[in-house]
């Protein structure tokens, strides 16, 4: 059949309106993304009703393109720097992800805009500006997500103009600290606004009064999360916020001979999401009252001990999301199989690594893990950071983790002797038996997967889109193996390999679905010239040579970087904004 | 910039001792000196790398020196600048490790949220007790109830 018999045999007798219609109620990207390749007219149709985009790069087409293609766009996430960047000194801070000409363009075409989203991008004041300045009234959503380069003038001209913004998160972000003004603005003119967060940032000027001044005026605000400030201070916000759902940041100062110090903090009755900052085993009874309807906990940056932990979590039966650090146990872990039913995701953080500074029951191993396979059965995102690791339990996640999308094993560097390397088998089980995972990251040392087991990871990756892999294999073979797999894989990131440059380069190519690979730590040639073995079109191929780092302490020498290799898919070409650190090899200079 | 011939002696055909470059440097000592080189000169390299051949007879041009390759029962010879001769030579003097990258080249990262409450975190730990050895296995509840 050629074009046009196929067309009218798909959409014969349906209305453009009623495909519309239909339409609108696909969200899924991958869906829309296969509805749009059907013909002409379902392609145009999917391009006019698209409300929302991510793109995972900016680097990978120019802000024109998704203009042009989505005219009716009403949300648009962009990620900038690669996720390297959340980690210490990895990726230089000038690296790129600029959200200025996204801006432009959002304020020149993209009329319909309500929810911007971006994340670990460079965002200036003068960005903000004009942003604002087109965008202003129908605004609903700001995200700044592990971004850069603005300061509190900026957040300043948001909470001015924005009055219908309903969300404003700025998690992580690095701002210049002027004034609060901009925190003053917001809870004056705002009355819509459900979620502020500026948790984890160095924001230091808390305006208490101010917090309690939004409280009252945004009678629907369901999310608070804040920077450092004393829990007392909060006292009069929570007394008002009686919609409160979601809360994080604070800080506890208990001063020595002080007893009872945060006795008087009480939180709104529907809180049930909650994560306090520097928490001692003194304070946590503020958090009793709430334990049996808390649904997430988040005790990563608390000072509490293995056994707080413990008597803490046996209290939270209705728990569906868990994040600490590893100073919970197994132990503790073990508590939480027994008491947390719903657990959907669990993360365990790295703690301290030295000696002395951290309960030394805090370790995590194979026995808290196949406690908690085990126990939760519901679990769909499972993060950690081990001491110790055995093939046993992994099968044991493969057995009964039935739900799990998404998991993230670390071995840690502090044992020497690990229970049982290598994971080859462990592995397999794995990924055979978790049939939804679409996102999977294994890191670990030499040892602790051979070839064969490089080999399983491809052979078993269905549906994975994902993958962080660091010190796994042992040749170049493996690698080779593992990119005849992977079907689904669209990012790669690998770390400490012992792989060539040019099987990496080959791997690149043969993995089908891949659209972006990062590598640090590899078999780099002094210039990066085995990876012009992957150059084809569309293909853009950056090269960041090793490079010394002071690591911020005077005592200690310059931390050498080894060298790192970025490569992906751009409709854009070479980028015109590397900094000195970054080496664009591929497409050459125009 | 260097005036005399600089040679590389493969077959250590003639046994003066170890040549100045031959030291068998390690991938790791490679990139310790490409990490001081400055990225600018760096970038300017890769995109430029060439190296031109020409004919023994005739003079080096100026401010290039004569580099004359023994290798494998053949003679190349090239008229280089100093810095392009010492790219060349490191790049013949680096090993294939073949090997796997030791753990100590490559520490865990961390991430930075993380980092900063472990600093602020032992701040306090110190600030309290400046004094104290090994914190005992009740974690900062000793600290924190007097």
């Amino acid at each position: 059949m050629d074009n046009r018999n196929l067309n009218r045999a798909l959409s014969f007798g349906i209305s453009d309106e009623a495909l519309e219609r239909v339409m609108s109620y696909i969200d899924d990207p991958k869906d829309r993304d296969a509805l749009s390749l059907v013909c002409r007219r379902w392609y145009r149709i999917d391009a006019i009703t698209r409300k929302h985009i991510t793109i995972a790069l900016c680097y990978s087409t120019t802000p024109d393109r998704p203009c042009r293609r989505f005219p009716h766009l009403e949300s648009l996430k962009l990620k900038g720097k690669p996720r390297a960047s959340m980690f210490e000194n990895l990726i230089p801070d000038d690296w790129g992800g600029h959200a200025g000409p996204w801006i432009q363009e959002i304020a020149d075409s993209f009329r319909c805009l309500k929810s911007l989203h971006l994340r670990r991008m460079i965002v200036t004041d003068a960005d903000i500006d004009v942003l604002v300045r087109a965008r202003c009234r129908i605004l609903e959503a700001l995200k700044l997500d592990k971004c850069s380069g603005f300061s509190t003038n900026g957040l300043l001209l948001v909470a001015r103009s924005c009055k219908c913004l309903k969300t404003l998160f700025l998690e992580e972000s690095i701002i210049v600290e002027n004034d609060a003004d901009w925190l003053h603005e917001l809870a004056s003119n705002n009355s819509v606004l459900e979620s502020l967060n500026f948790y984890l940032t160095e924001l230091k000027i808390v305006p208490f009064q101010d917090l309690v001044l939004l409280a009252r005026n945004c009678q629907s605000l369901v999310s608070l999360k804040i920077s450092e400030g004393d829990m007392l201070d909060l006292v009069g916000f929570f007394q008002e916020a009686k919609m409160l759902e979601d809360f994080a940041g604070g800080s506890f100062d208990e001063q020595p001979g002080e007893v009872n110090r945060y006795a008087n903090v009480r939180f709104p009755p529907r809180l049930c999401r909650i994560g306090l900052t520097f928490m001692g085993t003194n304070e946590m009874n503020i958090i009793f009252p709430l334990a049996a309807a808390l649904k997430k906990l988040d005790l990563q940056l608390t000072f509490l001990s293995t056994e707080d932990h413990c008597q803490l979590i046996q209290q939270c039966p209705n728990l569906e999301i868990l994040e600490v650090r590893n100073v919970i146990g197994d132990r503790g872990l073990e508590v939480v199989a027994r008491t947390c039913k719903r657990l959907r995701r669990l993360r365990i953080e790295r703690g301290e690594d030295e000696h002395g500074l951290e309960d030394e029951q805090g370790m995590v191993s194979h026995r808290g893990l196949s406690a908690v396979a085990q126990g939760c059965l519901e679990l769909e995102y499972l993060a950690v950071y081990v001491f110790d690791i055995t093939n046993a339990a992994l099968e044991c996640i493969g057995t009964f983790s039935k739900n799990l999308c998404d998991f993230r094993l670390v071995l840690l560097e502090r044992e020497e002797r690990i229970t049982e390397l290598p994971l080859d088998n462990g592995v397999r089980a794995l990924l055979r038996g978790c049939t939804k995972l679409r996102r999977f990251a294994l890191y670990l040392r030499p040892g602790g997967l051979t070839d064969e087991g490089l080999a399983y990871i491809g052979e078993n990756s269905r549906n994975i889109r994902y993958m962080l892999l660091g010190f796994v294999g042992e040749s170049d073979r493996g690698l080779l193996r593992f990119s005849t797999g992977c079907p689904d894989l669209q990012k790669l990131e690998l770390r400490g390999c012992c792989f060539s440059e040019r099987a990496l380069a080959l791997a690149a190519t043969q993995l089908a679905s891949l659209r972006y690979i990062w590598v640090q730590g590899y078999n780099a040639s002094p210039y990066g010239n085995d990876l012009m073995v992957m150059a084809r079109p569309y293909w853009n191929i950056e090269f960041i040579p090793p490079r010394q780092v002071n690591e911020g302490q005077d005592e200690f020498p310059p931390v050498e970087h080894p060298a790192q290799m970025l490569a992906y898919y751009s409709l854009a070409g070479r980028r015109t904004d590397c900094p000195p650190t970054v080496i664009p090899l591929y497409p050459p200079a125009a | 910039m260097a005036e005399a011939p600089v040679e590389l002696d493969f077959f250590a055909l003639e046994k003066r001792g170890p040549a100045p470059m031959a030291s068998r440097s390690s991938v790791r000592d490679l990139q310790a000196a490409i990490s001081r080189m400055n990225p600018q000169f760096l970038r300017s390299v890769i995109t430029s790398a060439t190296i031109p051949a020409s004919t023994p007879s005739s003079e080096s041009p100026p401010g290039t020196a004569r580099l004359t390759i023994f290798y494998n029962g053949t003679v190349a010879v090239f008229d280089v600048p100093h810095d392009k001769a010492e790219m060349v030579i490191r790049m013949a003097a680096e090993e294939d490790e073949g090997g796997i990258l030791k753990d100590g080249d490559l520490p865990h990262a961390r991430r930075r949220s993380l980092q900063r409450f472990l600093e602020k975190r032992k701040e306090r730990l110190t600030a309290t007790v400046p004094y104290a050895g090994k914190v005992e296995s009740k974690g900062l509840a000793y600290l924190s109830c007097q």
